[in-house]
């Protein structure tokens, strides 16, 4: 029966499912999947996958400043840590990014009773002006590029994946097409990459960090706002931002965009009881598990205690475990998890999810060849959504099928 | 505004944060606890994806803020509670939320378990009617 403890059970275990973030490549939709039967008791899964999505948020900061494969919920924000830790300053980038995550938890966590009576009250007013705030979001993802020519070569990205990203998705071609799907665009191309990287520098230690607050503040709104908006990554989210926030440091744009995922964190699970929806797959999982349930609270707690206890963790350990990923060696490293991932797709969707998977990374490779933000990619997942919206889907697909 | 901060410092306030987090989710974990039919006190029978429940449903605790059945079986199904049940969550003053319009009143999503046949009762705001 369920009593305190099997949920404090679930609690740590979630946690140390999440903690699997510190390996590259470990996306959380994917230990989503492979733990999705953990658990049988409902309240237990839900308290589960909170605890795994917040600790996986944390750890997944070490490999996404220290190895060449950023996490796929930073996606192309942390590009700007990469290019700390290439100058010895990944320790500080590292410490900005905890330092968002604490204060974002923290404010999120604080406004979490607010957000949920607004949320359930407003929500049915701002749906109808869903498809607006989307076009919005990408038009403005699209002008914080500085010149023309990245915005043509961008929208170029943004429709091929999408194309891609709305055939793979209308089409049952295999039951889980995400996981090759993502993998394809977001982590396959920088793992290949990774194979010519170097290794970075030995790392200057960092005992005191300045950043902005505000940053992290405006992180927590727009991670607030943005669950509002379906298929809107925080990549999307914080480029955009950066629009009316001007030129910043990275530090701060770090703490800025870490911020919106630790805010997400949040306020995801808790749109699962506030509006019924999920805005990611760990949300996707509480939902789930906690189909018919409208109390939140429980889930929430569990977000802010794993999380602060994986924020313990990893400032106490953060000089010796980026160190080690300083003596990785590397090219091994991106070999076995490039083996790792195929096996996982080949295992999930077979032959044609393989064959899924190589189409996206082909089309994933371009914008790190050309110069382009990852972000552009989303369009797999945002295309589709702004012709399901605009009801486009509907003809489009009458189209391709002939009818 | 800029924050300058020691690393120390972060850490002290993440470990507070930690223990205070972790105290309140055990003490709502605790306030969580479900209350339970014995066997013997209700009987359940499969019907299709349905799961009927019948018997008086005595020592059920059915506060007003709302509640939900988990009833624990092999497979994802529906409760559908019959009149007995219904009655109960009549009197608990929670019937304006439910809308099934006859005595057997649909109450609950139910997740897989091994627990069968124990009656899971969780505190929460609102029903999921179903049926």
């Amino acid at each position: 029966l369920l009593d305190p403890i099997s949920l404090l059970f679930a609690l740590f275990a979630g946690a140390a499912a999440g903690a699997a973030g510190i390996f590259p490549f470990a996306h959380p939709n994917s230990i989503v999947i492979a733990f999705n039967s953990f658990f049988a008791n409902p309240l237990q899964a839900g308290v589960f996958f909170a605890s795994l999505g917040a600790v996986h948020l944390v750890f997944s900061c070490f490999p996404a400043v220290f190895f060449g494969l950023p996490s796929a919920a930073q996606g192309v924000s942390v590009l700007p840590a990469h290019s700390l830790a290439l100058r010895g300053r990944g320790l500080e980038a590292l410490h900005a990014m905890l330092y968002a995550i604490f204060g974002g938890l923290l404010i999120a966590l604080a406004f979490a009773p607010a957000f949920f009576f607004f949320a359930s009250f407003s929500y049915p007013f701002f749906e109808q002006f869903t498809l607006p705030a989307l076009l919005v979001a990408v038009a403005l993802f699209f002008f914080s590029e500085k010149n023309l020519r990245k915005i043509a070569a961008g929208a170029g990205v943004f429709l091929l994946s999408g194309i891609f990203g709305f055939i793979i998705l209308s089409f049952s071609f295999i039951a889980d097409p995400l996981l090759p799907l993502l993998t394809g665009l977001f982590g396959l191309p920088l793992l290949l990459l990774s194979f010519s990287a170097s290794p970075p520098p030995v790392q200057l230690p960092s005992a005191q960090v300045s950043v902005s607050n505000s940053h992290v503040a405006t992180g927590v709104l727009l991670g607030a706002a943005s669950t509002f908006v379906p298929a809107v990554s925080p990549a999307v989210v914080s480029s955009a931002a950066f629009l009316f926030i001007g030129e910043s440091s990275p530090l701060n744009f770090l703490a800025l965009s870490t911020a919106v995922s630790a805010s997400k964190a949040v306020f995801d699970v808790e749109s699962v009881f506030s509006i019924g929806k999920a805005r990611s797959g760990v949300a996707a999982a509480v939902s789930q598990a906690l189909g018919g349930f409208s109390d939140p609270w429980i889930v929430l707690l569990a977000v802010g205690a794993a999380g602060f206890t994986a924020l313990s963790v990893a400032l106490f350990f953060a000089r010796p475990i980026a160190l080690r990923f300083s003596s990785l060696p590397h090219k091994k490293v991106s070999l076995l998890v490039l083996a790792a991932a195929i096996i996982g797709i080949f295992a999930s969707g077979g032959a044609l999810g393989l064959a899924i998977a190589v189409v996206a990374c082909l089309i994933g490779l371009v914008p790190p060849l050309a110069g382009l933000r990852h972000a552009y990619l989303t369009g797999a997942l945002l295309l589709p959504t702004l012709l399901y919206y605009s009801g486009a889907s509907h003809y489009l697909l009458s189209f391709i099928r002939g009818g | 505004v800029t924050c300058v901060f020691s690393t120390n410092q972060l850490l002290l306030f993440s470990i507070v944060f930690a223990v205070i987090g972790t105290a309140a989710f055990a003490v709502m974990a605790g306030r969580m606890q479900p209350e339970s039919l014995s066997p013997s006190e209700v009987s359940m029978q499969k019907v299709g994806r349905l799961v009927e429940v019948s018997g008086k449903p005595s020592g059920v605790s059915l506060r007003a803020g709302g509640l939900s059945f988990s009833l624990c079986s092999v497979g994802c199904v529906q409760v559908r509670a019959s009149a007995d049940v219904s009655m109960a969550l009549q009197e608990s003053g929670i019937v304006d939320k439910l809308k099934s319009g006859d005595s057997a009143a649909a109450i609950g999503v139910v997740k897989s378990s091994s627990q069968f046949p124990y009656l899971q009762v969780l505190e929460q705001n609102s029903i999921s009617v179903l049926g």
